[in-house]
């Protein structure tokens, strides 16, 4: 019989375990740290919003329009840090690999404040007779929807191009079961598949890539902005 | 990613892991050193030892390689050299016969036989031989003058079959040699732990010393093997001799030069390695054979799979990002500029992908501490090439050979043959 340096592999197993809990540990460190970020953002940006709400409040009780661009300024940029925000917090979730739903009461946190400023900017355009056009993105896990992290790039694209006259609000339906408001809305512009684009009025299905949708938009504007004659 | 995949993966690295611990642990906790007993300091007491050059094609080295030996530091009576013709189609024997002439007060025979590979070789010299030890040296290596005092006093104790020499690059060049010669030095140190636990599984052709008696016994050299220094290994342990490291005899030897020969050198030792690993496969978490079942066994069966694991799970992370991103550039028809107009970089430590980091520095780690060590038990500095090659090597190197792995898993699956 030849020798088994037992207490070798005993001694190996319990180290190696220990450098596997340490990174485990880690993890769950950082993912705390992510997750109470991103709380912190939210309520930031939950102040921020409700100031974007009083001053149109205030724009359409007073009816004095000279405050339009100044409103609209920060009501854009808020809007911007939002979906800052919001895009990391789905990088987070995609990461987290120790507690899979320790992200999704934010992401539904984020989900109403989308829709929230969705409306809040449809009142403002109207009340201030704004040129922009807006576009709703439905869309879905990977799984779901091969072709949505591809459309998000797109737009993504399109907003370099027009700025603060194009305003896209992304909604992500994996939160639909959890969230009634997302149904509200699905079944009010009929959405079945994804992704699928709310541009103006007009519901369009399927991947449209970004001469398609330059067509789309730029048939919305009044005045249409340089980009749309090859002006960009 | 689904489960399984994941699980697999978090498995592989696991048992990397483990293995680079348990072996740190070997070095640390068996600080035994192998017995031996001086050589008796009367020459006429000194044993006779047979070495055998097996030679194909080797015009160039032959006669270095002959020359290396006459020069051993050891009574030429006691000596016997045959050089082996493997039916070269070059000058091979032209070089041997003149050299043969030249000193003709020592004993250097030359057997020609047709081609018939390195096994046959060696077991046409083993036979024709006196000798109480027998030493293979290929026609690429140069040994060190006292080789052979240093080496013959561990047959001290019966149940020692081979001792080995610590090998190492010959004037490595380019890159790709310099990467070989960390390489060596990093091997010959594992090496050596392998020895500790009775677990060498290769007797490599540089200068390796047998008993000859025993490697009668146990029915010489496989003729059928393409890598017959590894078969003799793993039968030797399969019958429970012992196989010795050592770290402080240097044979040099020549490496591959380019990507191609070095290809052509590892796919034959990969695949040599799993298929006669394969023949033994009794041997695999047996306890009747120690830890040379336990751990060495499976360690020859898996470490091909686990390269691949890894190499392909880092293909797949790493260029899948990529890929992306390159398919989502053909929906804005490639207008980079706008992209760029409007790039800021907006990264913050939580962004950071922990997991990677946190292997990456582990395995750093790891490797930093094996380099370390290695480079004092194998008196080298590693700094002796500047610090590039060391980045490559930790960088690079095992990406290179995880290539390797899959040509070799693709040539067993597809059944090539090679010759054996």
């Amino acid at each position: 019989m030849r020798k088994l340096s037992k207490n070798i592999y005993i001694m190996a197993f319990v180290i190696t375990a220990g450098i596997f809990l340490l990174g485990l540990f880690l993890g769950l460190i950082i993912e705390e740290e992510r997750s109470s970020y991103v709380e912190e953002q939210y309520q930031e940006q939950s102040i921020v919003f409700s100031s974007s709400q009083l001053q149109y409040e205030f724009l359409s009780m007073l009816d004095e329009k000279d405050s339009c661009p100044a409103v609209y300024e920060t009501l854009y940029s808020n809007l911007e840090d939002l979906e800052g925000t919001r895009i990391r917090l789905e990088k987070f979730d995609r990461k987290s690999t120790l507690e899979k739903n320790q992200f999704e009461l934010l992401q539904r946190e984020y989900l109403l404040a989308e829709i929230r400023y969705w409306m809040l900017a449809k009142k403002t355009k109207e009340l201030c007779n704004y040129d922009v056009v807006t576009i709703l993105n439905f869309y879905s896990s990977e799984e779901e929807c091969p072709y949505c992290d591809q459309q998000s790039f797109v737009l993504t694209y399109l907003k370099e191009l027009f700025g603060d006259r194009l305003l896209i609000f992304s909604f992500n339906s994996e939160l639909e079961d959890d969230e009634p408001m997302l149904g509200i809305l699905d079944a009010a512009y009929n959405i079945t598949s994804y992704p699928t684009l709310v541009i103006g009025d007009e519901v369009y299905s399927g991947l449209k890539d970004s001469e398609e949708l330059l067509g789309l938009v730029c048939a919305n504007y009044l005045e249409a902005p340089g980009c749309c004659d090859g002006y960009c | 990613m689904n489960i399984i995949t994941t699980a697999l993966l978090w498995f592989t690295y696991f048992i990397s892991l483990y293995f680079a611990v348990f072996w740190l642990l070997v070095f640390l906790l068996k600080t035994n050193q192998p017995e031996h007993v001086d050589l008796p300091l009367e020459l006429d007491d000194y044993p006779i030892v047979t070495i055998a050059v097996p030679a194909y094609n080797e015009e160039k080295s032959i006669g270095s390689t002959i020359e290396t030996l006459l020069s051993l530091n050891y009574p030429k009576d006691k000596l016997e050299i045959f050089v082996v013709n493997d039916g070269s189609s070059d000058k091979t024997e032209e070089i041997t016969k003149k050299i043969i002439k030249q000193y003709k007060d020592h004993n250097v025979t030359l057997i020609n036989q047709k081609n018939q590979g390195k096994g046959a070789a060696l077991n046409h010299a083993l036979k024709k031989g006196t000798g109480k030890f027998f030493v293979c040296l290929d026609a690429d290596s140069f040994v060190e003058k006292d080789a052979l005092n240093k080496m013959l006093p561990y047959f001290s104790n019966e149940n020692v079959a081979a001792v080995l020499p610590s090998l190492k690059v010959h004037k490595p060049k380019n890159l790709l040699q310099k990467l070989q010669w960390y390489e060596y030095i990093i091997n010959m140190f594992y090496k050596e732990l392998m020895g500790k636990l009775d677990c060498v599984h290769v007797t490599p052709g540089p200068f390796s010393v047998y008993s000859a008696d025993i490697l009668k016994k146990v029915g010489c050299f496989d003729e059928d093997n393409m890598t017959e220094d590894l078969e003799m290994a793993l039968r030797l342990q399969s019958k429970h001799y012992k196989i010795i490291q050592l770290l402080d005899t240097d044979v040099l030897t020549l490496s591959p030069e380019n990507i191609k020969d070095l290809y052509k050198q590892r796919n034959r030792w990969f695949k040599g390695a799993t298929l006669n690993a394969f023949k033994y496969r009794g041997m695999i978490f047996n306890p009747t054979y120690g830890d040379f079942g336990l751990i060495q066994m499976p360690t020859i069966i898996f470490s091909g799979i686990i390269a691949i694991i890894i190499i392909s799970s880092m293909a797949y992370y790493g260029l899948k990002p990529q890929l992306a991103y390159f398919y989502n550039l053909t929906f804005i028809n490639f207008d980079f500029l706008t992209l760029l107009k409007s790039f800021e970089i907006n990264l913050m430590l939580l962004d950071l992908d922990y997991i990677t980091i946190f292997v990456g520095v582990v395995m750093l780690i790891v490797s930093l501490i094996i380099m370390k060590k290695s480079e004092v038990s194998l008196r080298e500095k590693l700094t002796k090439y500047g610090s590039l090659p060391i980045v490559a090597y930790l960088l690079l190197y095992f990406l290179l050979l995880g290539f390797i792995w899959f040509g070799v898993m693709f040539d067993i699956i597809r059944g090539k043959k090679q010759r054996w």
